[in-house]
């Protein structure tokens, strides 16, 4: 017994991934690799706690891109969570087998034309990105988080999220967005 | 290398054997596909090639410059200069890279030369600056075939 003690680890506290480091391991993850066509529009990830500890939940639609064309995007045919302690995949399901909402149906959409130029969408991204850095680790720990950034944050999303895809990121996390908005 | 084939061949290939998107409603949200299926219908057409991630400029232009065929994911929002098509950090589209400029004195990399189907242009030069932020900034992936193109065929 006193053997086994010895060699039993300790608890460790586990680290929360920064936003930025999960961004970063989006780009080779091998879900992107061999799970998602190269011609999906990826979602931002967002904070959720539905299933199960701290994650990150995205969804992948599929999507047609031709210069000067305005930009066609079809139902999410897919989506996946990734856990924020370490980044290692959770869920991954293709909405045909198990929907990441049972409430709502979704069609292609056509989005709307932006207007403002890269660098702009570049900084305004930059900007919510440092929003949901901040704030996922409040929501994670069940605290109210800072309201101005929470305001902000509610702000910038709807701002920036094309808005008919706004109904499908709230399917997505909906525990997220009523914590936002309280 | 060569292969008589047509594009309408390949597509009911990839989708017969699942190596692309078919069921959505809506055809023209289908034919998507990964790194991994191109490289496998590369393959399984008899041009064996592999998908990798994190390739570097040097990595790239050594792939072209020894006579490799080689398929990259880019970011076409960087690639046209349009926010519309901007995925942020992940790619979104995939072009053919066909040739590689470099200094004549200096051997640095001034860019690439790629076929886009995107824009419907060939031979279109990418300078080293754009192909760093349309493609390596984004995960550097590529499909590359396994053998050389043989000039002499």
């Amino acid at each position: 017994m006193e053997q086994r003690e010895e060699h039993a680890m300790p608890t460790i506290e586990k680290k929360l991934m920064s936003y930025s480091e999960i961004r970063e391991r989006q780009k080779t993850h091998m879900l992107i690799r061999s799970e998602v066509p190269i011609e999906h529009a990826i979602s931002l990830p967002l904070p959720t706690m539905a299933w199960g500890e701290p994650a990150f939940a995205y969804f992948a639609a599929p999507a047609v891109r031709r210069p000067e064309t305005p930009m066609q995007q079809g139902a999410p045919d897919r989506w996946w969570v990734v856990a924020a302690h370490g980044g290692r995949l959770m869920v991954y399901a293709l909405c045909k087998s198990i929907h990441f909402t049972a409430d709502a149906k979704f069609e292609t959409v056509t989005l709307p034309r932006i207007t403002i130029t890269r660098d702009e969408l570049r900084q305004s991204m930059k900007t919510v990105e440092g929003l949901i850095g901040s704030l996922a680790p409040r929501f994670f720990a069940h605290e109210p988080g800072d309201a101005m950034e929470r305001k902000n944050l509610t702000g910038m999303l709807n701002e920036l999220l094309p808005k008919p895809l706004q109904p499908q990121y709230r399917a997505l996390v909906p525990d997220f967005f009523a914590w936002l908005e309280k | 290398m060569g292969l008589d084939v047509s594009e309408d061949d390949i597509v009911k290939f990839a989708a017969e054997h699942g190596f692309c998107t078919n069921d959505d409603a809506d055809p023209a949200n289908n034919g998507g596909t990964t790194a991994d299926a191109r490289a496998e219908i590369l393959t399984r057409y008899g041009i064996p090639a592999s998908a990798s991630q994190g390739g570097s400029l040097e990595d790239l232009a050594g792939n072209i410059e020894q006579g490799h065929g080689v398929i990259i994911a880019v970011n076409a929002g960087a690639l046209w200069d349009d926010p519309n098509y901007d995925s942020g950090d992940h790619s979104n589209h995939a072009v053919t890279v066909t040739g590689i400029a470099r200094d004549p004195k200096t051997g640095e990399i001034q860019g690439f030369f790629i076929n886009d189907s995107g824009t419907g242009k060939a031979a279109q030069f990418v300078d080293a600056s754009l192909m760093r932020e349309a493609w390596q900034d984004v995960g550097g992936s590529q499909v590359v075939t396994t053998e050389v193109r043989s000039y002499n065929q």
